[in-house]
């Protein structure tokens, strides 16, 4: 039930309304003696409703109403005064200190009555809509906050990017604080620098969602050196298998070799890109071949790349469809040949020109799509510091030996010596000797197999025909070999440090040794790579043996 | 194990990529990347980037490829190595016959 503050001075007039006002609907009645009272009382009891005399002691009716008022906020609580004279009997005075109405003595109980009916009735209306209010307020309060976390990963996952000026100049304006557009630089493992530009389909955080892994996955890739066609083929399965249909990814994928003159391009869903040289001529349009990533199964995917022989000094521009679909009021766009028209025409300043153009064309028109401009200049680029992500853990450990002997059978299959060199490279001593290892193996094994036991002759190689005629030989002759093995015996030497590799074998013999002069041959290779891995090798038993020590 | 060519727009450049280990085994996908007598490439680039691993054999491979092709010395790159296959050219002085970006 509703709760009725009444203030007067005179304790019969209060009792007289707070019995008329329990008559009336029960209503929870307090009271208070005069306008500093009525104060004290609103702040202690939360009043719905204020029935006030005006002429008191202390503090009258209208001071009274107006220190309220000041309280209450964006809450209404109605103040209905009460009086006698006729003088005071106007809206106008009431309404000018604060209060809402009045209502004179001596009182018509259905006046009364429907007077705080009304004014209970605004004050639920208003309470209400500030109640919704103060919820609005509050999920606003926890929006903005969810969008602060969100933009720390955005910026988290995205601020990796290498945007040096010598070779990127971009401008992105996104519609709302998230963007469905994204571009991405790094430079290569081994110099050169990769680039992804690309526009999400939709606005705002739906389409911003799918650059976080979009980008996780870039720029794995790009640290592994992959190529620009695996890069493409690793987004389309993953954002594949992530985003519903409909949603997809339109993007140019870019690969500047360490010279600057090599392009590889895989581009997808997007608008045609510009190139203009040095001089400002212009080159040639670089079109897409493919659908956006993101739609076709990794089975239908095309990874295939265009190459462009670039030189330094040449640019390339791409830039997302809201460029060219940017509309003037009467909704004419922007458009391909506009574009195209300024960047041929333009000298060094053409970026800023377009950016000019676009601005004066849409004029006061809101942009309606993310715009993002990107123009590319061909440069040197030295590859970025690779973290040794090996480290030393241990500098001491045990000697060990081990013994592998392969049969016939076992030099028909080519995995064999991979399988001991993999099994080598699981050591934790041995891990960062793995690619070394296999090569070694691998050069040992094929001389003791290809010289000794199949006695093939290596200046065969000596021409083309021969090099090929040579392996077919070798198929043949493993074929039909029987009885024969392979032993390899190795022991780490832990005193000097070193590994040391016996290979031994069922054959003839052979012993090699390294040629000066081999820049033309074709074979005679072999023992060249071992000598120059290892530290010592020397070969006994006539040739049937041959031992290394390759140094850890 | 594959061998990929691709020839840029203006047939000016081959580039091959090899994928896995570069061993004797892939002798004729090799050959075919390159002895195609329709292009004549100017430039021709061989791609390590997926390449694992490399053995003699690959380096007579090379060296067959560059009399195909009548190229100079360093006329062709291989790109994109890694340390160990770095090696393996410098060792067996490669590096002066192709230029090894």
């Amino acid at each position: 039930m509703e709760k009725i503050l009444v203030v007067d001075d005179i304790e019969a007039n209060r009792k007289l309304l707070s019995k008329m006002l329990v008559a009336l609907k029960n209503y929870i009645v307090i009271e208070a003696i005069n306008g500093r009272d009525a104060i004290a009382q609103f702040e202690k009891e939360e009043p719905d409703l204020i029935l006030m005399d005006i002429n008191m002691p202390e503090m009258d009716g209208y001071q009274s109403a107006t220190a309220i008022k000041a309280k209450t906020g964006d809450y209404y609580i109605p103040v209905i005064f009460v009086t006698a004279s006729t003088a005071e009997a106007s809206l106008t005075n009431a309404l000018a200190s604060g209060g809402d109405d009045f209502i004179s003595k001596p009182f018509n109980v259905e006046v009364l009555e429907s007077k705080i009916n009304a004014h209970l009735r605004i004050r639920e209306l208003n309470k209400q809509l500030c109640d919704k209010n103060d919820q609005l307020v509050q999920l606003n309060q926890n929006l903005i906050h969810e969008q602060e976390l969100i933009e720390h990963f955005f910026e988290s996952a995205l601020q990796k990017s290498f945007l040096d000026e010598k070779i990127i100049k971009y401008h992105m304006s996104p519609m709302s604080t998230f963007n469905g557009d994204i571009l991405l630089v790094e430079r290569g493992p081994q110099g050169g620098f990769y680039m992804v530009m690309g526009d999400f389909t939709g606005h705002g955080l739906t389409a911003a969602m799918g650059t976080l892994p979009a980008a996780l996955i870039f720029f794995k890739m790009v640290k592994k050196g992959a190529a620009v066609g695996d890069i493409a083929r690793e987004l389309n399965r993953q954002l594949n298998s992530l985003m519903p249909t409909g949603l997809f990814f339109a993007a140019t994928l870019l690969e500047l070799n360490t010279h600057s003159d090599i392009m590889s391009v895989w581009m997808g869903g997007m608008p045609d890109c510009y190139w203009i040289g040095g001089n400002g001529e212009f080159k040639n349009e670089i079109i897409a071949q493919h659908m956006p990533l993101g739609i076709l199964k990794d089975n239908q995917f095309d990874d295939t790349t265009e190459i462009f022989n670039v030189e330094t000094g040449d640019k390339i521009y791409l830039y997302s469809d809201g460029i060219i679909e940017a509309h003037k009021s009467d909704g004419e766009m922007f458009g391909n040949e506009r574009l195209k028209e300024i960047l041929i025409t333009e000298g060094d300043n053409r970026f800023e020109k377009v950016l000019q153009e676009l601005k004066i064309f849409t004029g006061a028109n809101d942009q309606n799509d993310d715009i993002t401009l990107v123009e590319m200049t061909c440069n040197e680029i030295s590859a970025a510091e690779v973290d040794d992500e090996i480290q030393e853990v241990k500098t001491f450990f045990l000697p060990w030996k081990m013994s592998m002997s392969l049969s016939a059978k076992e030099m028909r299959d080519q995995d064999s010596v991979t399988e001991l060199s993999d099994m080598l490279g699981s050591m934790p001593m041995l891990v960062r000797h793995k690619g070394v290892l296999q090569v070694l193996l691998f050069e040992m094994y094929s001389n003791a197999l290809e010289h000794s036991i199949l006695q093939l002759n290596s200046s065969a190689k000596n021409n083309e025909e021969g090099f090929e005629n040579y392996y077919k030989e070798r198929e043949l002759e493993l074929n039909k070999l029987e009885d024969a093995y392979i032993t390899f015996d190795l022991s780490y030497l832990d005193d000097r440090g070193c590994l040391q590799i016996r290979i031994k074998d069922s054959g003839a013999g052979y012993k090699g040794h390294v040629s000066n002069d081999s820049d033309e041959m074709l074979h005679g290779r072999g023992l060249e790579i071992i000598s120059g891995l290892c530290e010592s090798f020397s070969f006994t038993d006539d040739g049937r043996v041959l031992e290394v020590l390759y140094r850890l | 194990m594959a061998v990929e060519a691709s020839i840029s727009i203006d047939n000016s450049v081959l580039t091959i990529g090899i994928k896995g280990k570069f061993y004797f085994s892939m002798i004729s996908k090799f050959r075919k990347a390159y002895s195609n007598d329709s292009i004549k490439p100017e430039r021709v680039i061989i791609d390590m980037r997926n390449t694992s691993a490399i053995d003699s054999s690959a380096l007579g491979m090379l060296l067959n490829m560059q009399r195909y092709l009548k190229k100079e010395d360093g006329e062709i790159s291989i790109v994109n190595c890694n340390q160990d296959v770095n090696k393996v050219f410098q060792i067996t002085h490669l590096n002066k016959k192709f230029r090894i970006e």
